[in-house]
């Protein structure tokens, strides 16, 4: 037991280690906390194989890598794929030359499978290219799924805000056009918007002036919570006090826009355990770095994802006047109860002008 | 601001509605050209979206500590909102006028003295914390405010 919790402690450092000096396991075994004994329970080992990817491969990851470590370590750790393709050969190294130490046509297969399947985008353009990742359905009796209540934060802050650790917590996925992954929002805005979004300044961002944010505005580094009825899902964001009413009486958008909001008009329904809301009549909004039209159509599938303790919210945009293609992003947010929520007001204070030096104001 | 304008731009799908820092953009600081401030408190603002303290400031540094003395002078730096910075335990109160502070935090793009505030240390030693998102960082910036 004291060897494995050595190892344990040891292997990071050792990893990094190897990393700096291009030192084999081999070597560090010699000189560190020895080498690692195979697990006696392979089986047990496995554990967290079912957290990867189904896909080839994966079955090599679990014979190969459960011998000295279970797979949890992997499930819980996404590298990007050129670590995995050098990290797989150096632990394997640590098997030596003995009769049955994996092939390297194994140590090839589990190199190939956590770099295409298990790893973090390495540059922005690569993770352009990446699928979004989805989730699959927290496993809930469908009246618990159903039930949206409580403190979301977004995860991607969580360790940034010294909030914890987001340690299996889903990556959020930014928005980016829908039919081409490879353009982000400035590549798909509108020569209309390009023109509205020229006049903005750090100094007079409509925000400072207390305009909303709009109903994005859980896409923050503030928590949100919501108020679930039977009729009614409520959404209060810290950020600015902003509250949306999600309306599920089976009522319909008023049509013809008669009173333009910056939240809209968000009505849902069900598809399974999956809420999905769709949201219109906005005010166009104003100058802001990303501007929007009263066109604007914010479609939102909202569930419960990791045995319920995270919300995934699958946002797609459609703004024909402000964006030449629609956009679609992921959004994971984390269930705190220990969430205090703090004031977000709105005085009027918002003037950045004092701060800014006289000679270089805008 | 046109170069702020590109700089988000190129980081643009983290900003758009409230994205990457509440009511505007992290992009706008430099996080590679950190200054080092030490000074005396001058005005602390407890106050959405951002606090922020006022700071005279004798010595600047850069990150390689070689010293600019030219730069010295009235510096801002930025803090989080209110919100934020109660739940990691700062108060009103946190920064009084006289207080002498060192202060790390990364330069505003267009050359104004004014830094986001990674970290920091009162005189007696007792450190803070703000945002501080290079890679290097994010694995041990974990301590709050006592």
């Amino acid at each position: 037991m004291n060897a494995r919790r050595t190892m344990r402690a040891g292997l990071p450092a050792a990893a990094l280690y190897a990393l700096l000096t291009s030192t084999t396991y081999a070597q560090i075994a010699q000189l560190g906390p020895g080498g690692a004994p195979p697990d006696p329970n392979p089986k047990s080992a496995r554990i967290g194989l079912e957290r990867l990817p189904n896909a080839t491969g994966r079955e090599d990851v679990g014979a190969v890598c459960s011998r000295c470590h279970n797979i949890e370590r992997i499930a819980e750790q996404r590298r990007t794929a050129r670590q995995w393709r050098a990290m797989v050969p150096l632990m394997t190294d640590r098997l030596g030359n003995a009769a049955d130490a994996p092939s390297e046509q194994d140590v090839r297969a589990v190199a190939a499978y956590l770099s295409d399947h298990w790893s973090r985008p390495e540059t922005p353009a690569e993770a352009a290219q990446k699928d979004p990742l989805h989730e699959p359905d927290a496993p809930l009796p469908l009246a618990q799924a159903r039930d949206l209540s409580g403190t979301w934060m977004t995860s991607m802050w969580y360790t940034l805000l010294n909030m914890g650790p987001s340690k299996g917590l889903p990556i959020s996925r930014g928005l980016r056009s829908a039919v081409n992954p490879k353009n982000d929002i400035p590549a798909v805005m509108t020569q209309w918007s390009r023109d509205k979004a020229k006049t903005w300044t750090i100094y007079n961002d409509p925000l400072t002036k207390c305009n909303s944010p709009g109903p994005l505005a859980y896409n923050s580094p503030y928590p949100f919570e919501i108020l679930h009825t039977p009729k009614r899902v409520t959404m209060i964001s810290e950020y600015f006090h902003e509250v949306r009413r999600v309306y599920l009486d089976g009522r319909q958008h008023p049509p013809g826009n008669p009173d333009p909001t910056a939240m809209g008009h968000s009505v849902a329904r069900w598809e399974g355990a999956t809420l999905v809301v769709d949201t219109r009549n906005f005010k166009e909004s104003p100058a802001f770095q990303v501007p929007w039209s009263d066109q604007f159509h914010l479609v939102e599938r909202i569930r419960r994802v990791k045995d319920g303790n995270v919300l995934e919210i699958d946002v797609t945009i459609e703004d024909p006047l402000a964006f030449k293609e629609p956009l679609h992003g992921i959004f994971y947010f984390k269930k705190d109860p220990t969430i205090e929520f703090g004031e977000w007001n709105c005085d009027g204070f918002f003037d950045y002008e004092p701060f800014a030096p006289k000679e270089q104001k805008p | 601001m046109t170069r702020f304008r590109l700089a988000l731009a190129a980081l643009g799908c983290l900003a758009i509605w409230a994205g990457a820092s509440a009511h505007h953009s992290i992009a706008m600081f430099d996080d590679n050209n950190p200054a080092i401030l030490t000074g005396t408190v001058q005005a602390f603002y407890w106050r959405n979206p951002h606090s922020m303290l006022v700071l005279d400031v004798a010595d600047v540094k850069n990150i390689k500590g070689e010293a600019e003395p030219e730069q010295a002078g009235v510096w801002s730096v930025e803090l989080h909102s209110t919100a934020i910075m109660m739940r990691r335990g700062f108060t009103k109160d946190y920064f009084k006028p006289g207080d002498k502070v060192t202060v790390t935090g990364g330069r505003i793009r267009d050359g104004s003295k004014m830094i986001r505030l990674f970290n920091g240390k009162k005189a007696d030693g007792t450190a803070f914390y703000g945002d501080d998102f290079r890679p290097e960082s994010t694995g041990n910036n974990t301590s709050q405010p006592k």
